[in-house]
């Protein structure tokens, strides 16, 4: 007998800055509206593991898309993407998940992201309050690393969108955020996941990872988590998101609860799903004792 | 462990590293504290490799470290942030050349850290 997953994929069209996008995403499960986004430069396949727990498909909703220009979601046709170069923004990183979820008609959805989606459920928090019930912000922080942020985005571009290096390299780079502890088939899949994106896409992403995300400490304080709870989870091995760099985040919100996880990553959802799953189980327990 | 011409050696017989080395032409410079090795590779293959007393500035692929550092890096479980050459160049001080070359061809580099450890698990 075949083997089938529980998993659904369609396209919806987002419009978003006046742009009309073809947006494809998978999802799984009934309940509370979970959105999860995904890295830079990688695409919904991360949320492969979490699309399958029935754990949490029997009480959530899981809605994993692709931002355009990544996975399955192609670039805009009949706009000439082309003629400029591919940078994320802060308001466009914003517009999607608020786009889709108008789209799907949820109800106060809850988002969760990871790296530059863990920035963004920080971006969500502060900004839009009123649309979701909750997000889950999975190595994120005020900002990214110094020591990242410095290298600047012509450096950014030389290493990540370069004619003389393969997308191999972005798929090795990505050892530097990995655990050493991760299953060697699942940091595979992450380099897989990350050789095949498009052309200078990784790097545009990071313009919003690096740069556009930027929370000041007043405007931290100023999250209001009865409106819209923060949980934040980071993996001792994220040198781009420390841990020390999310509590900075964490003990700025008031009300928000931040957990470190050992032996995992930048990636954990991937990485290591079954350790990851023990931190999000909780967290998604507790959303929902509040929704009822 | 930290003969790197054996590890060098012990790459040219992993598919992998082969794989990922394929087509480089140039040298590759690598120093551990106060040893260093020089290997040159032509068309992806490693002709020779040895103790170097010189530094030299057109090897477009070089790793410079501490005794320390590397002893970090090739731990079995390295403690966070060793846990690849360029985690630890941004977080640890560990120096690599800023070259086309170097990000080329870092999928060879990240197997032949995993060789380092494993000559190192084995008591090599």
């Amino acid at each position: 007998m075949a083997k089938f997953e529980p998993i659904k994929g369609g396209y919806v069209y987002l419009t978003v800055e006046d742009i009309e996008y073809r947006v494809y995403y998978e999802e799984a499960g009934n309940g509370i509206p979970l959105i999860v986004g995904h890295t830079a430069g990688s695409d919904g396949r991360q949320y492969r593991h979490l699309l399958n727990d029935e754990e949490v498909t029997s009480r959530y909703r899981v809605i994993a898309f692709d931002l355009p220009f990544h996975g399955k979601s192609l670039p805009p046709h009949g706009d000439k993407w082309w003629t400029r170069e591919y940078n994320m923004t802060k308001s466009r990183m914003m517009a999607f998940p608020n786009a889709l979820s108008e789209a799907l008609e949820l109800d106060r959805p809850v988002y969760m992201g990871s790296s530059m989606g863990g920035h963004l459920a920080i971006d969500l928090a502060s900004n839009f309050n009123d649309r979701y019930r909750a997000t889950i912000s999975v190595e994120g922080a005020l900002r990214s690393a110094a020591e990242y942020v410095e290298v600047g985005m012509d450096g950014i571009r030389r290493e990540f969108d370069n004619p003389n290096v393969s997308r191999t390299s972005t798929g090795a780079a990505m050892m530097l955020n990995i655990s050493p502890y991760s299953p060697e088939e699942n940091v595979r899949e992450i380099q897989w996941e990350y050789q095949c994106g498009g052309p200078g896409v990784f790097a545009g992403d990071l313009f919003y990872y690096y740069y556009d995300h930027n929370v000041s400490p007043e405007e931290a304080a100023a999250i209001d988590t009865n409106k819209c709870m923060l949980y934040f989870l980071t993996g001792e091995y994220d040198p781009n998101t420390s841990p020390a760099d999310t509590k900075e985040a964490a003990n700025l919100v008031k009300g928000s609860k931040f957990w470190e996880m050992p032996k995992l990553g930048h990636f954990p959802v991937t990485e290591n799903y079954t350790e990851f799953r023990k931190f999000l189980l909780p967290i998604l327990k507790e959303i929902e004792s509040k929704s009822t | 462990m930290h003969d790197f011409a054996k590890v060098l050696n012990t790459a040219t017989e992993d598919f992998e590293f082969s794989r990922e080395i394929r087509y480089y032409s140039g040298k590759l410079h690598v120093a551990i504290g106060d040893k260093a090795w020089l290997a040159e590779y032509d068309d992806g293959k490693l002709i020779t490799v040895g103790p170097s007393t010189t530094d030299p500035g057109d090897a477009a692929i070089w790793i410079k470290g501490t005794e320390e550092r590397w002893n970090d890096m090739t731990a079995e479980y390295p403690r966070p942030f060793f846990q690849s050459l360029q985690s630890s160049s941004a977080k640890h001080g560990v120096l690599l050349s800023n070259t086309n070359q170097l990000y080329a061809y870092l999928p060879a580099l990240n197997r032949l850290m995993q060789i380092f450890r494993q000559l190192n698990r084995e008591g090599a």
